[in-house]
């Protein structure tokens, strides 16, 4: 809990400079500057519609699936409506399960690849974004919109179309342009590892509008005289992206990373489209593992301890993220 | 000040309207009303599937059904088919079911198991009025020797076969697997210069279409040994049948359908583009071809996929669903009056005349007479045969097993040996799990 | 090369390198779209079309006419709208406090909306069952939003926090010394200035209600109170799918949001215009 002494030392911004006045010097008038401490209700009035909601609506869930993770909950146990404890019996076949271990490893893999191209990859659009004519910028963020919203599973369908062996039009654009003879290249039936980078292109671009739109909104709040001071001073594009354009989005770009990570650690809708988890098992990420295990099997108890286990890993990723966001969007 | 206290206020103000409204009174929404004590007339919830039982078939069962019971309103819902598992499992756990519901008969067993749906053992013999049900409809709702389902419709698959193609390559109709092996091998001759042309157009997810292919060698999916169920895919009749399944797919099909399913591409557009002379599909997929070509249309002739043995035909798939009554249904009497009326003889015959839909009872299988290519679909139903009536298999279903087993042994990915130990290893930890 | 001129080729390279990826990135959406005119068979030939040409509007007519639709859309546009209304209102007043303000439990707060978005969904949906069930929310749309704007918080939470902080506090302490109080400050000063994380977050409210499909099929019973995302997985039967339909109806399902980006995207710009006037 973030108390004013545990705070990361740095020169009291102008800020708090300001507000330590407002609180100690008589007030020119006296009704708009209350006493100090009836100020300090304000930030818990307006934090409270948030945390009501979020109580109100995840907190009884949130406690559930807890206690649920402790319990044998099927089918029956959610029809009948009665329970069965069996403690940690979840948790001691999750991770004996050979097949949570290769799942994980893929998972983390596969995370550490989208994530770092949607990044990336919306970074450098962002950065086109203010180089273009606004027409141009609105053509491209409408693109852009149209490929986030188009629905995962229809998105996932469009792409194992576009990338079927004998009717895609992948393969027949790569065989017709001369670049080889893909007639019978099979994208997902044959190596795990090209269905992944097929599913990775796909969901990249679904992600990459997302960031990209983020990230230019947060580009137009960056005063433009920070840019132009770098370029009077002859700074390399290398060198004004590192000191000014890098540090000013760091809130926004830790922000983004996070929730990436968060979201294309659980991803179900496009693998399962694509290959079912196939071939031969060999693109069963946990996102798919425990879709199964929970609706699939209807053993939501199995499935509770699975987001349990998943959100302390997900928790220990992201933690070191995390604290760097809370610190860095302190730093004035 | 002042300002600062008022914001306060509308903030707070804002907040309890929040929580009220996630408080509000209890909901007159839901279906299914409760009959009071005859205050208020009971309305029955009933809840079909899309594409099948249409509005003349039920408003005539519901016309007379509300004839024998006045004041019962009958609301029937259709249904999507995708999210349905998830959409019946939050239904039947919630506090005003639907009163019933028609259940895919591959997963009637599992809501059964879990207590969802009423028991229906007593009174089977008035439902059936000495009807003989489809075995492949029956035993998947028997659990434990309770019925918790009524058969409600039948579905299964034979082969299309484009009459003018066997015409040209000189082949007939084959009466075992043989000669159809061997009008296979005739046709590739004959149509060797169209590209990417399959004999018989058999992708290798199609487990529906491959299974046969055991059952006939005499094999099984999966034996229930005094209560255990164990995986039989490695049994010798078993890989009999697998073996002839891989023979078939490799030599009859294209090489690019050996990893895939019948929806991308579609297999009745690839019959239909004349890129195959047979695939194996249900009685709706001719209408599908002859649509989507409407030079075939009269030219799609049909035969029961034949047996090993000649002159037999294969023991088919049979798919279908039941209906049945929710446990928490507050008018189970009413309920079990109009499934009863629902799946006697009368609008069996009725289903069949408007929806072209397989009737549940063998003795009903003759309604198709007038009918030659719908009989070929009703006469291979007679040997029929259903998926292990264990509550588990809903998790086979879920993370597509049948489907990853055929094609890994159709694309060659594994022996038909490791294949089977694999799943086999697979199914005797997931149907044990009801 | 002059600065002037290297400075023009750069933004030849910029439109061109925009134009190229444009292309990519619309070319799936351009194969959805096409795909919902073409007659059902020309969606999948071996010599692939890329113009939809004979064009049909059966696709979209039969999607139009599927049972329910106007119901439906009608529920996913008011659900959508009242999340993006009620996750503007209380995340810009949670983030305002959260960045201008130090209070206890700020960190809790911050961390715990973040933390909630790492549980799974799917494991999520039972549990909201049963709580629902229990206040007697289940099939009712008032419900549906709550759950929707609770999810959308962390992002629409942190982000707007991050505009807030970048804009100037003493811009609100002139507006403060002027007369105004801290909230009205808020109001006039603050809100216009981070317009842009206003837009961006109003998107990413929308976009999720709109596609949000597990949470609607599982929390909804009565047909009447579904959302858009049902219909457009009923072109998926168990007899296959029908691709134009559903081409068709994924076309259709998108245009609403495009339209709803198209017409906030203009305050992008005024945003940008404000930024560089503010000193």
């Amino acid at each position: 809990m973030a108390t004013a002494g545990t705070d990361v030392p740095r020169a009291p911004s102008r800020r708090w400079r300001s507000r330590a006045t407002a609180g100690g010097s008589p007030p020119a008038t006296g009704r708009r500057r209350g006493p100090r401490r009836r100020r300090q209700v304000l930030p818990y009035g307006l934090v409270l519609p948030a945390v009501v909601l979020f109580t109100g609506v995840l907190g009884y869930p949130l406690l559930k699936v807890v206690e649920l993770s402790f319990q044998q909950y099927g089918l029956r146990e959610f029809l009948t409506r009665s329970t069965d404890w069996i403690g940690i019996q979840n948790y001691r076949y999750i991770f004996g399960s050979d097949f949570f271990w290769t799942a994980l490893v893929r998972s983390l893999l596969f995370v550490v690849a989208n994530v770092g191209l949607t990044i990336v990859v919306g970074m450098l659009v962002a950065l086109l974004m203010r180089r273009i004519s606004p027409w141009l910028r609105t053509m491209v963020s409408v693109g852009m919109v149209m490929a986030w919203v188009m629905p995962s599973v229809t998105a996932a369908i469009v792409w194992k179309w576009m990338f079927e062996t004998q009717y895609g039009v992948i393969n027949w654009i790569l065989t017709h342009t001369g670049i080889g003879n893909f007639t019978t290249t099979d994208w997902f039936g044959k190596s795990p590892l090209l269905a992944f980078s097929i599913i990775t292109l796909m969901i990249v671009w679904q992600a990459v509008p997302f960031v990209a739109l983020s990230l230019y909104a947060g580009l137009t709040q960056i005063p433009l005289e920070y840019y132009e001071a770098a370029r009077v001073d002859g700074a390399s594009a290398w060198r004004t992206f590192r000191t000014i354009t890098l540090p000013m989005l760091k809130p926004i770009l830790l922000l983004l990373t996070i929730l990436s990570t968060i979201w294309d650690f659980s991803v179900f809708n496009q693998i399962w489209v694509m290959t079912e988890g196939g071939p031969n098992k060999g693109t069963v990420t946990l996102g798919i593992w425990s879709y199964v295990e929970a609706f699939g099997v209807g053993q939501f108890g199995r499935g509770a301890a699975i987001a349990v286990v998943s959100v302390l890993l997900l928790g220990a990723i992201t933690a070191y993220l995390i604290a760097r966001m809370l610190r860095s969007g302190d730093f004035r | 000040m002042m300002n600062a206290r008022r914001t306060l206020i509308v903030v707070v103000a804002l907040t309890l309207t929040l929580a009220a409204c996630s408080k509000a009174a209890p909901t007159g929404g839901a279906s299914g009303g409760k009959a009071t004590n005859g205050s208020k007339p009971a309305t029955l919830t009933v809840w079909l599937m899309t594409g099948e039982i249409d509005d003349k078939t039920y408003g005539a069962v519901n016309t007379a059904f509300q004839a024998a019971h006045p004041g019962v309103t009958v609301n029937v819902q259709i249904q999507q088919w995708d999210g349905i598992g998830a959409k019946i499992t939050a239904a039947l756990g919630s506090n005003a079911p639907p009163d019933i519901l028609e259940i895919g008969n591959t997963d009637v067993p599992e809501f059964a198991a879990a207590g969802g749906l009423f028991d229906l053992t007593g009174q089977k013999a008035t439902i059936a009025k000495g009807a003989q049900w489809l075995t492949g409809l029956e035993a998947p709702a028997t659990v434990d020797g309770k019925l918790y389902g009524v058969p409600l419709l039948a579905g299964d698959r034979v082969v299309l076969y484009n009459k003018d193609m066997f015409a040209k390559a000189g082949v007939s109709a084959p009466t075992s697997l043989n000669e159809l092996i061997q009008a296979g091998a005739k046709l590739k001759t004959t149509f060797s210069n169209v590209p990417n042309f399959s004999p018989l157009y058999f992708p290798g997810k199609y487990w529906y279409a491959a299974i046969p292919l055991i059952w006939d060698a005499g094999g099984e999916i999966a034996t229930n040994e005094g209560g255990t169920w164990k995986g039989a895919l490695e049994s010798p009749a078993s890989i009999q049948g697998l073996q002839r399944f891989q023979q078939l797919q490799n030599s009859l099909s294209t090489p690019a359908s050996r990893g895939i399913d019948t929806n991308d591409p579609d297999q009745d557009t690839v019959i239909a583009s004349e890129k195959a002379a047979m695939i194996i599909g249900g009685g709706w997929e001719l209408g599908v071809i002859e649509k989507d070509n409407p030079k075939l249309q009269g030219k799609i002739g049909a035969f029961a996929f034949p047996s090993a043995t000649p002159g037999q035909s294969a023991p088919v798939f049979l798919g279908g669903s039941d209906i049945a009554v929710a446990a928490g249904s507050a008018n189970s009497a009413l309920a079990v009056d109009w499934i009863t009326m629902m799946t006697s003889s009368q609008y069996q015959t009725l289903m069949y005349q408007n929806d072209g839909l397989m009737p549940n009872a063998t003795g009903l299988l003759g309604v198709a007479a007038s009918n030659p290519i719908q009989q070929v679909f009703f006469d291979a139903a007679k040997n029929s045969h259903g998926t292990p009536a264990s509550p588990g298999w809903a998790t086979i279903e879920a993370d597509a097993t049948m489907e990853g087993f055929f094609a890994s042994i159709a694309t060659g990915q594994q022996s038909i040996a490791e294949a089977a130990a694999s799943t086999d290893a697979h199914l005797n930890e997931a149907l044990n799990q009801g | 090369m002059t600065p002037r001129a290297r400075r023009k080729a750069g933004s030849i390279t910029a439109t061109v390198t925009a134009l190229v990826f444009f292309a990519l990135t619309a070319f799936p959406v351009y194969w959805m779209v096409a795909t919902s005119f073409k007659p059902d068979p020309d969606i999948l030939r071996i010599d692939p079309k890329f113009v939809p040409w004979p064009a049909t509007l059966a696709h979209f007519v039969d999607a139009i006419h599927k049972p329910y639709f106007w119901t439906y859309a009608r529920n996913s546009l008011v659900v959508s709208a009242a999340t993006v209304l009620l996750s503007l209102v209380v995340a810009f007043l949670a983030a305002s406090a959260v960045a201008r303000f130090r209070f206890r439990g700020r960190t809790l707060f911050l961390v715990s909306v973040i933390a909630v978005q790492m549980v799974p969904i799917t494991a999520l949906v039972i549990p909201m069952f049963i709580a629902l069930r229990q206040v007697n929310m289940l099939n009712r749309l008032p419900g549906l939003i709550a759950t929707y704007v609770a999810l959308v918080l962390p992002f629409t939470v942190w982000t707007l926090r991050g505009f807030i902080q970048g804009i100037p506090v003493e811009l609100e302490e002139a507006a403060m010394v002027d007369g105004y109080s801290r909230p009205q400050a808020f109001r006039r000063v603050l809100l216009p200035l981070i317009m842009p994380g206003l837009v961006a977050t109003a998107i990413f409210a929308f976009i999720e209600a709109w596609n949000e499909f597990l949470l609607p099929l599982v929390l909804m019973q009565d047909q009447t109170r579904y959302t858009l995302t049902v219909w457009l997985v009923s072109f998926s039967t168990n007899r296959g799918t029908d691709f134009g339909g559903l081409m068709a109806a994924s076309t259709l399902f998108t245009l609403p949001v495009v339209v709803f980006f198209l017409i906030v995207q203009r305050r992008v710009v005024s945003g940008l215009t404000a930024g560089a006037v503010k000193g």
